[in-house]
């Protein structure tokens, strides 16, 4: 694109101010395009959507994420804590809360017979809130990024369900400030619906003998990753879904009953 | 042949790598009391939630780390019989990860907690007694993934324990009740008596006996006994659950690593929750019994 700019030999002011306009332009262009391609990587990655004006964009976390996009680190993180008059100080892992709320929208069944859960997130707090978008974990938990990220949103089985099953789907997205396009951007009271797959089979095997439903909550929660190495500098308090699902089993066959 | 099938297939509980701490071992493998000239194939492991792993190979014996218990199975041939599928049960045992609840230690006022001097009553503990439990998890735990073409063979743990740079149980006590000349010690008369004289004080060594009691000498009414009764239990100990997380081939390990974590912090924010429950006051005995009233500065609430 660089190539359609021309300078002419003997030039007017005139055609110098526009040539310099016509740089700008190409410029602002260029960044344009330059956050555009990373929006759209980003957004490909995510496959956010915003469907129609007003309604919440949707970050779809049903793909399966590549083993070498699962995270950059094969462990857990270092963390601090304690009890008593022990408060967290600098360095220290510092709690927090989310200033979101979750809520359970539907589920419908995707054709492997697996179920698309849709939760809304929303912001609930005054100020903006940027939700960690990217699914690629490697990518994002780089040593060198700063203001690491890393968000945890899961589907649990209520007490009474087979306890060997923690969850029954889950999706981590990570975000740093680095990455631009990472982060979405949740303004004070606007929603975002993320996209979860369950699986039926593990939705099976949570039935414990005696019922004939299973109840189902979103949680989600969120690390912030030392910028110098891999530490918690926060760890927010897990955030339950305000409603439940539940899921019927009918003889093999699992079905939700929409809350 | 359903019966004798059993006797085909015996399972080794072999070592591998002593010394080294893995969630487990085991080999599985045919008796000699498989017909000469027998071939195997088709071995095949099921966890306890159908998780299948298989295996192509013809030898008598499969082996391999193992993490979780389940069931497995070969077929075996010999010329002039049915073929048989005999199976035998799996079980690892746990390795001993127990997460020992510290040694409570007392440290000098101020080390973590500044108490009044002389003391004021302020506080949970009255100004006199404080605790602390602290901790820092290392980052340096990694998960491993079973590559030996063995029954467990995909399956991710963790190889090694969780290693905690910082695990202690401090409690101060305020300078002034340990000194038995100081004004305050001297202000406790220790004249109470529920009967004769309900308003009367406690004794200096009484308090500081139930001081100390509050903090961490009970095995039942102090914080150290909440602190380590809790840990120990086997809901919240966080080595114990950690000694237990697999995650089947396929699955993802980020997920397993973060559920691992939260696993941890959850069992240790449990642990923090019980802690910070009030003992009985540091006037009271073991039992909930009231033993006076503390004098404070200007030392006159003792009749």
């Amino acid at each position: 694109m660089m190539r359609q700019v021309t300078f002419s030999g003997p030039s007017i002011m005139l055609h110098t101010i526009c040539a310099i306009k016509r740089v700008r332009l190409l410029i602002a262009h260029l960044l344009l395009w330059t956050t555009a391609s990373i929006a759209t990587m980003i957004a490909a990655t995510t496959k956010l959507d915003s469907q129609e004006p007003g309604a919440p964009g949707v970050l779809d976390l049903t793909a399966p994420v590549p083993h070498n996009e699962q995270g950059y680190y094969h462990g857990i993180p270092g963390s601090s804590g304690g009890g008593g008059a022990w408060r967290p100080g600098p360095g220290d892992t510092m709690p927090y809360r989310l200033p979101l709320s979750l809520e359970i929208l539907r589920a419908t069944p995707n054709k492997d017979g697996n179920f698309v859960v849709e939760i809304l997130v929303r912001n609930t707090d005054s100020a903006a809130f940027n939700v960690p978008a990217s699914p690629n974990l490697t990518t994002t938990e780089k040593p060198g990024n700063k203001s690491r990220r890393v968000f945890f949103l899961q589907l649990q089985p209520l007490a009474g369900s087979n306890p060997g099953i923690v969850a029954l789907g889950s999706a981590t997205t990570a975000a740093s400030i680095n990455l631009p396009g990472s982060f979405i951007r949740l303004g004070p009271g606007k929603s975002l619906k993320i996209l979860l797959l369950a699986s039926s089979d593990f939705i099976r095997r949570s039935f414990s003998q005696e019922s004939q439903k299973l109840e189902v909550k979103a949680t989600c929660q969120e690390w912030k990753l030392d910028d110098n190495r891999f530490f918690l500098s926060g760890m927010s308090g897990e955030l339950a879904s305000l409603n439940t699902i539940q899921f019927a089993l009918h003889g093999e066959q699992v079905a939700p009953v929409q809350p | 042949m359903a019966n004798s099938e059993q006797s085909f297939l015996t399972l080794g509980a072999v070592h591998k790598d002593e010394g080294v701490v893995k969630r487990h071992f085991s080999s599985a493998m045919l008796s000699s009391t498989a017909p000469t000239g027998a071939t195997f194939s088709n071995w095949k492991f099921t966890d306890s939630n159908n998780n299948i792993v298989t295996s192509t190979q013809t030898t008598n014996s499969w082996s391999g780390t193992m993490v979780t218990s389940g069931t497995v199975s070969v077929q075996v041939s010999a010329s002039g019989s049915n073929s048989a599928i005999p199976t035998a049960s799996a079980s690892v045992t746990n390795r001993n990860w127990h997460t020992g609840p510290a040694t409570p230690a007392e440290v000098a006022n101020g080390t973590f907690f500044s108490l009044p001097v002389p003391p004021q009553s302020t506080g949970d503990d009255s100004g006199l007694g404080e605790f602390q439990w602290h901790y820092v998890l290392n980052s340096n735990l990694q998960y491993s993934t079973i590559n030996d073409n063995g029954p467990n063979q995909g399956y991710t743990y963790w190889p090694s324990n969780q290693i905690f740079s910082t695990w202690n149980f401090q409690y101060e006590i305020n300078p002034d009740l340990e000194n038995t000349g100081s004004t305050f010690y001297q202000a406790q008369t220790g004249h109470y008596n529920a009967t004769t004289n309900p308003s009367g004080c406690i004794s200096g060594s009484n308090l500081l006996m139930q001081t100390n009691r509050h903090e961490w000498n009970s095995s039942t009414q102090s914080h150290y006994a909440f602190y380590s009764n809790s840990l120990n239990s086997s809901s919240n100990n966080p080595g114990d659950f950690l000694e237990q997380q697999f995650a089947v081939p396929g699955a993802n390990l980020n997920n397993f690593a973060t559920n691992s974590n939260s696993g941890i912090t959850s069992r240790l924010s449990n642990v923090t929750s019980a802690s910070d429950v009030q003992p009985f006051p540091v006037n009271d005995d073991a039992a909930g019994n009231f033993l006076g009233t503390i004098n404070y500065a200007p030392y006159n609430l003792c009749n």
